[in-house]
């Protein structure tokens, strides 16, 4: 190492030559604009909360869709075996997230997304709604898998665009 | 007993959404000045959990906190462009506001009977809430509890802003006073720290937008005219009008946010004025608060820790002098050169060097927590002599009101990030007079205070933020006013930004 006492070249982050060493720089910025878009002034540094969170979510999702398939409302036909399919790849994210550091965030998408279908396809079929008879609590476990299937799509995005961050990766702040 | 909306409760919830937005905006101004939030009370770089700013600071030069800020937009923040000076203004202005509207509507509560609106007296409302979450998630709408105006998980997310949360943001803003916080300083630890509040605030921001963007949806989902009919009429039975009232309200507010915002960016001494005549009569009762903070022991567990809890990289502000003198002073390691000259309007001006000042200190020193105005924080171990024990030596003349003080730095030549002109600072006698009101000459016990710090001679003034305790001292001056000094307002920045010279909060 050259410098011993730089903290970037410590941190293994060499800026030397660029504008960045020695000058602010200020970043998302297009040609002609003095600012950022709003969302890009955002960046939160908890991965660990983040990835549990993220975890809680697909858990949800998983535990709204094996309540669902117990019922006795089908929202549609072969919808209680796709709900079992749901459930059980999200039980299989949870353990993983749980029990490893690996980055499975596009894993959980598909669960997300494909939680959504069913959903978008009760809505051509018969969903446990009100309307449809079903009870108050079967119709807002029913609506929780649409809920938290756009709550993991919207933390999914936050995530690649960079506003949050899950272990095993964080910002890396050097201010 | 019939609940209702009482017209004080309904003009209450008119004026809250004046003062929370003035908060919401101006606070953001606030946060944009330090775009950083901690957890710990050193604030050391690449240490936040939360950064609001797409700015990188440089890696391979050192750089001022002054540099950090981030300039928002007027459209966000009120008034943006990184004005922190007028940010703080609106922010206290809407504070004073915000604060009796809120003890007023307390009061009220309590003496007519209408706190059980938001209190429950019965278990089952927790479970009553937990069927109406089940209900809003069914697409379906609750019903009112009996005899209530609304229903049960309505009440307790009332009750949680209303009595828990709203005394959280004051709590969490009144501590970010460096007079409170340091006259309290027990209570500062008890919370956490400085940063600890901070991010507390901070988060009691999100509540409230989070509280507000349900409340909106449920308004909605209710009926925008049924419900607002009641904040406006305090019935529903003319729903039509109580509606239209109502959003000819909301357009008001957006109104004086937009008349506020261009006013200030282009008037902000007017928007002073206004400040001083709302917010100094309460907060020079501060000064009655003097700073008795001791940082030598640790906030959890009591044991003394002494230096070992101190920042030990002490975060540097404003730049050193670059002057051929006080060069040559820092590389004759300051202690026969330097001499500080006391004088003005005292019966016996005199002079000191750092080796005088060190034998009239007699080994005092005091660890405090650094507040910058910006908003970070350092703990540090000031060795030196009190101002009060100073003006004893020199004998201010009667009539002496103020003390000023003179820096070795001229911002602009030295400080690129500012205009040009010496540094200057004053305090009112009172304030001199204050017990950790420190003339010191060694950080951290290392020997020397060191020259992004303030070396060789600085002021530490703890009841005030940072850019007050000003370094670099050269002269001290006893004044009998101190509004005939270039601008009249106490201070560099109070001369040439918009900060009051009373800064205890």
């Amino acid at each position: 190492m050259e410098d011993e006492n730089s903290p970037a070249l410590r941190a293994g982050v060499d800026f030397r030559g660029t504008p960045n060493a020695t000058q602010p720089v200020l970043e998302h910025i297009r040609p002609g604009k003095k600012r950022a878009p709003l969302l890009r002034y955002i960046r939160i540094n908890l991965p660990r909360t983040t990835r549990l969170l993220l975890i809680a979510v697909i858990a949800v999702i998983g535990g709204a869709s094996a309540a669902v398939a117990l019922s006795n409302h089908e929202p549609f036909l072969f919808a209680v075996p796709a709900l079992w399919s749901v459930f059980g790849a999200a039980v299989v994210f949870v353990a993983v997230g749980l029990l490893s550091s690996a980055r499975i965030w596009t894993w959980g998408l598909i669960i997300a997304l494909s939680s959504l279908l069913i959903y978008l396809g009760g809505l051509l079929g018969n969903a446990p709604y009100i309307w449809n008879g079903a009870s108050v609590v079967d119709a807002a476990i029913w609506n929780l898998t649409l809920f938290a299937s756009i709550g993991y799509m919207v933390l999914f995005w936050a995530l690649r665009y960079g506003m949050i961050v899950a272990a095993p990766d964080n910002q890396n702040f050097m201010d | 007993m019939d609940l209702g909306f009482p017209w004080w409760l309904r003009v209450e919830h008119f004026l809250n959404i004046i003062f929370i937005s003035f908060l919401v905006r101006s606070g953001l101004e606030i946060l944009g000045t330090y775009p950083k939030l901690y957890r710990s009370q050193h604030t050391v770089p690449g240490t936040s959990w939360a950064q609001f700013t797409v700015q990188d600071e440089p890696k391979h030069k050192y750089y001022t906190v002054g540099g950090e800020d981030s300039n928002y937009s007027p459209r966000i923040s009120l008034p943006g462009r990184g004005l922190l000076g007028l940010g703080r203004y609106w922010h206290f202005m809407a504070v004073t506001g915000f604060v009796t509207c809120w003890i007023i509507y307390f009061v009220l509560l309590l003496v007519t009977g209408q706190w059980r609106r938001y209190v429950p007296t019965s278990w089952d409302v927790f479970s009553q809430a937990g069927q109406d979450m089940l209900a809003y998630l069914a697409f379906t709408m609750p019903h009112p509890v009996d005899g209530m105006v609304f229903n049960a998980l309505q009440q307790l997310s009332y009750g949680f802003v209303i009595l828990i949360l709203t005394p959280l943001v004051i709590l969490t803003g009144a501590f970010q006073s460096p007079a409170i916080a340091n006259h309290f300083s027990r209570i500062t630890r008890a919370l956490g720290g400085r940063q600890v509040i901070r991010s507390t605030h901070f988060l009691c921001l999100v509540g409230y937008v989070a509280f507000f963007a349900v409340h909106v949806i449920l308004v909605f989902m209710h009926g925008y005219l049924h419900e607002t009919s009641k904040m406006v009429l305090g019935h529903s039975n003319s729903p039509v009008v109580g509606g239209v009232i109502f959003s000819i309200g909301l357009a008001l507010i957006v109104t004086l946010h937009v008349v506020a915002t261009r006013w200030t960016l282009a008037d902000g001494r007017a928007v002073e004025k206004l400040h001083n005549v709302i917010v100094r009569p309460w907060s020079n009762l501060l000064y009655k608060l003097p700073a008795r903070m001791h940082y030598d022991r640790s906030n959890i567990t009591g044991k003394d820790v002494g230096i070992d809890n101190t920042t030990h990289n002490f975060r540097g502000s404003g730049r050193p002098p670059e002057t051929p003198e006080y060069l040559a002073l820092m590389a004759n390691c300051y202690e026969d050169d330097y001499v500080l000259e006391i004088g003005g309007y005292v019966e016996r001006p005199m002079t000191l060097t750092i080796a005088q000042l060190r034998e009239l200190a007699a080994g005092h020193s005091q660890t405090t927590l650094h507040h910058c105005v910006q908003g970070f924080t350092s703990i540090g171990r000031w060795r030196g002599i009190t101002v009060s024990d100073l003006l004893d030596l020199v004998k201010p003349l009667p009539g002496a009101t103020d003390v000023v003080y003179t820096s070795f730095q001229n911002m602009g030549r030295d400080d690129v990030l500012y205009e040009g002109g010496t540094y200057y600072e004053s305090t009112p006698m009172v304030e001199a007079r204050m017990p950790q009101t420190l003339i010191a000459f060694e950080l951290n016990d290392e020997g020397e205070i060191p020259a992004k710090n303030g070396g060789p001679v600085r002021l530490r003034l703890e009841t005030s933020t940072g850019f007050r305790s000003l370094k670099w001292l050269e002269r001290i001056e006893v004044t009998n006013r101190y509004d005939i000094i270039l601008k009249g307002r106490g201070g560099f920045f109070e001369d040439t930004d918009f900060y009051d010279r009373n800064q205890l909060i």
